[in-house]
């Protein structure tokens, strides 16, 4: 029934929507509506709620909350590049978080390295640990053939219980000053530091991931991982490369979690885990892997911020925004299903339009 | 290293089988094959009673009749969840939704209970039901209708779901005392009682419902048409649509069937603990999914069976409830069940990648 509904959306729209959205190929033209249907959104956002939204303190605020967020989500999209998943992130976060707290709240190791070092170490080993916990990840899914989304589910579950047996539970608090206040440092008074650091990791990120064997060796491995493995990919290499590098975001997004909060503990951030994935199938990672720019992630962020503080602004309450949250992602997946599925339409008619076009060619002079 | 560790006795190894060449990484080898081709169900069994056997040990008071029955008790409604899950994971697909799901089917049950003025369990426990296949039914009918992955989807209908209750049925915990008498009677019910020390100690009726489940469970999945066509779905989705199993229909009943347990299961917990709070169970998901996963489920499909998911429920039961009892804090319960969960996972996935190498079949490298 859908299909028929779907059949019957005629090709002349799409070819409008290009013109106006100025794309040539219908895959960017898909991501362009989905961009097209959030900044609707923020219009909408704007009209209701106008100034009471669009001030520079708000918009400071919410390029001030990014940083972990954005950390998450690059790490979800860079495990969907291969067509996995990481389930582990905020318990590595949590995990690399814990950590970097008992050390930095440790008067022992102040007392020997003093207040910078114990910073240093601390963040040191809050990575380490965040670096071990993605090693593991990649390990266990590449050597025992286990997929991706069962791994990260037992690790999850692993990681986040190492962290509740450390601390039985309870958060661990009382950050040095220097390092709670780094989080709201500025440059020149109004673009904060944090956002400018994550802008950085993403640029080199998405460049990387572009112009290296390795971020190839991703791509071609998630659209089809039998053909990487015969084209002489080091398949085991590069999958546990970018859990790898999975784990480094996940912990660094821990650190930033745990300046924010002056505290960590289990369960800090966990409404992450769907808003992740959410971003990455915003941004146009496919679950299925191989496809997606992980540099979309950044502005798919930033929209899906501002709607998260407009929301709040508008008074509502943590079930309404996971209900929208989940509605959203659904009906996201939804229309992407639908843009797919005219796009591989329009491709096979062009395919057989050509082939007709060439047989015709072929024939011509033989006529002649 | 590599020397210390070959010059130690494998006896077992030696007498088995031949051993493939590769010294230390060839016997490791050997060995994890060798207990990924123990059934799971004989596997789990051992790892059980040896862990009983333990506890047993350092604590002689839990071998009793009301460490026993107490156990069933909780354990009940959550072994009943986790055969619901059992029939989608083996269908390859996953529900993370279910709990939502099941606090929002004993929410509107006690509601229409209270509301209606019909104080009877068995109309409680159709409603709940109902509420439950229908939202599962939603899930199967947008998993099918879109080809979405289904952790992401369900883990959308999480949110929606939860949010649905909280947001548009404005849910407020409902105490014991404006619980329905039937409800709370339920929770208390006890089908034999005998004599025990300052008490009586008796066996819940959770077993009742839990019983039934674990029959229909089984008979669907083993004596009905569906149900193989479930596996079928689950071994290769391609083959079974070639063969004329209908996908829209076998989703249909994966994901209701699931609810429709869910449903059962929320109104089993909310008897028992005698409360309505639309803010718990959520966020326990994982474990029913590693109960599932341990007793030998698939995420890849397939495989599974009602004995190991049974089982799996026990271990992880014990795993949560009894660690207070051989000295370790309860918060070290979650380290314990998600290393079982990554242990039993790489065994079997491990058998599964060799055997598929050998049969020159690349899926999973």
């Amino acid at each position: 029934m859908m299909d028929r509904i779907m059949n019957a959306l005629p090709a002349p729209v799409f070819r409008v929507l290009n013109a106006m959205f100025g794309t040539r190929d219908e895959e960017s033209l898909a991501q362009t509506v989905l961009y097209a249907m959030i900044a609707a959104v923020l219009v909408l956002i704007a009209l209701s709620l106008g100034t009471s939204f669009f001030n520079p303190v708000i918009l400071q605020s919410v390029l001030q909350q990014i940083p972990e967020f954005a950390l998450l989500s690059l790490a979800m999209g860079l495990a969907m590049v291969t067509g996995g998943i990481d389930l582990s992130v905020i318990a590595v976060a949590n995990l690399a978080g814990i950590f970097a707290a008992y050390i930095m709240t440790s008067p022992a190791i102040e007392a020997a390295l003093g207040t910078g070092g114990m910073i240093a170490l601390a963040c040191a080993v809050g990575l380490f640990v965040g670096l071990l916990a993605g090693l593991f990840n990649g390990f266990i899914i590449v050597k025992f053939g286990i997929p991706p989304l069962l791994t990260t589910l037992g690790t999850m579950m692993l990681f986040a219980g190492l962290g509740t047996g450390i601390t039985g539970g309870v958060g661990i608090t009382g950050m040095p000053h220097v390092y709670v206040d780094a989080i709201s440092a500025q440059l020149a008074g109004t673009v904060p530091l944090s956002f400018v650091m994550i802008l950085a990791i993403f640029l080199v990120a998405s460049w990387y991931v572009k112009h290296s064997v390795f971020g190839k060796s991703l791509f071609l491995y998630g659209e089809s991982n039998v053909g990487a493995l015969f084209s002489g990919i080091r398949i085991e290499k590069t999958l546990i490369t970018s859990y790898a590098i999975s784990g480094l975001l996940a912990a660094a997004a821990g650190l930033i979690m745990l300046a924010r909060f002056n505290s960590m503990k289990v369960g800090f951030g966990d409404t992450f885990q769907l808003q992740a994935i959410l971003v990455a199938v915003l941004a146009g990672m496919d679950p299925y892997g191989g496809r997606g720019r992980l540099l979309n992630i950044l502005p798919t962020v930033i929209l899906l911020q501002c709607v998260e503080s407009a929301f709040t602004i508008a008074g509502l309450s943590p079930y309404a925004k996971k209900m929208i949250w989940g509605g959203l992602l659904l009906l996201f997946m939804a229309l992407n299903f639908f843009f797919h599925r005219v796009v591989a339409k329009q491709q096979t008619a062009r395919a057989i339009r050509q082939q007709a076009q060439a047989a015709d060619a072929d024939t011509t002079p033989a006529k002649a | 290293m590599k020397m210390k560790s070959n010059d130690m006795p494998h006896p077992q190894t030696k007498s088995d089988a031949p051993l493939p060449s590769g010294g230390t990484t060839g016997m490791l080898k050997a060995a994890l094959s060798r207990l990924g081709q123990q059934s799971t169900v004989s596997m789990l069994s051992f790892i059980i009673v040896a862990y009983i056997v333990v506890v047993a040990l350092i604590s002689p008071d839990f071998l009793s009749w009301a460490t026993a029955f107490d156990l069933v008790r909780s354990g009940a409604a959550w072994m009943i969840v986790a055969l619901g899950v059992l029939v989608v994971m083996i269908s390859g697909g996953i529900d993370v939704s279910f709990l939502a799901n099941a606090i929002l089917s004993a929410y509107v049950a006690t509601l229409v209970t209270k509301l209606t003025g019909i104080d009877s369990l068995s109309f409680a426990i159709l409603i709940a039901i109902a509420v439950g296949a229908f939202v599962g039914t939603i899930n199967g009918l947008i998993i099918h209708l879109f080809s979405l992955p289904t952790l992401i989807t369900t883990l959308a209908m999480q949110g929606v779901i939860h949010g649905f209750l909280m947001v548009f049925l404005n849910a407020r915990p409902i105490t014991a005392g404006r619980m329905p008498s039937s409800l709370r009677h339920f929770g208390t019910d006890t089908l034999f009682e005998f004599p025990s020390g300052a008490g009586y100690i008796g066996l819940s009726v959770f077993v009742v419902p839990l019983i039934i489940a674990i029959f229909t469970t089984w008979y669907l999945l083993n004596r009905t048409a569906i149900g193989r066509a479930i596996y079928a779905v689950g071994s290769n989705k391609v083959a079974a649509m070639r063969a004329g199993v209908n996908l829209l229909k076998v989703n249909l009943v994966i994901y209701g069937y699931a609810g429709a347990l869910a449903g059962l299961m929320g109104l089993m917990m909310v008897s028992d603990v005698r409360l309505v709070d639309p803010t718990t169970l959520i966020g326990n998901e994982l474990l029913v999914l590693a109960a599932a996963i341990i007793g030998g489920a698939k995420l890849t499909g397939g495989a599974g069976s009602v004995p190991g998911v049974l089982l799996g429920m026990t271990l992880v039961t014990l795993l949560s409830n009894t660690l207070v009892t051989i000295g370790l804090s309860a918060s070290w319960s979650r380290f314990f069940i998600g290393f079982a969960l990554v242990l039993i996972a790489s065994i079997s996935h491990y058998q599964t990648k060799r055997r598929n190498l050998r049969q020159l079949n690349f899926e999973n490298v």
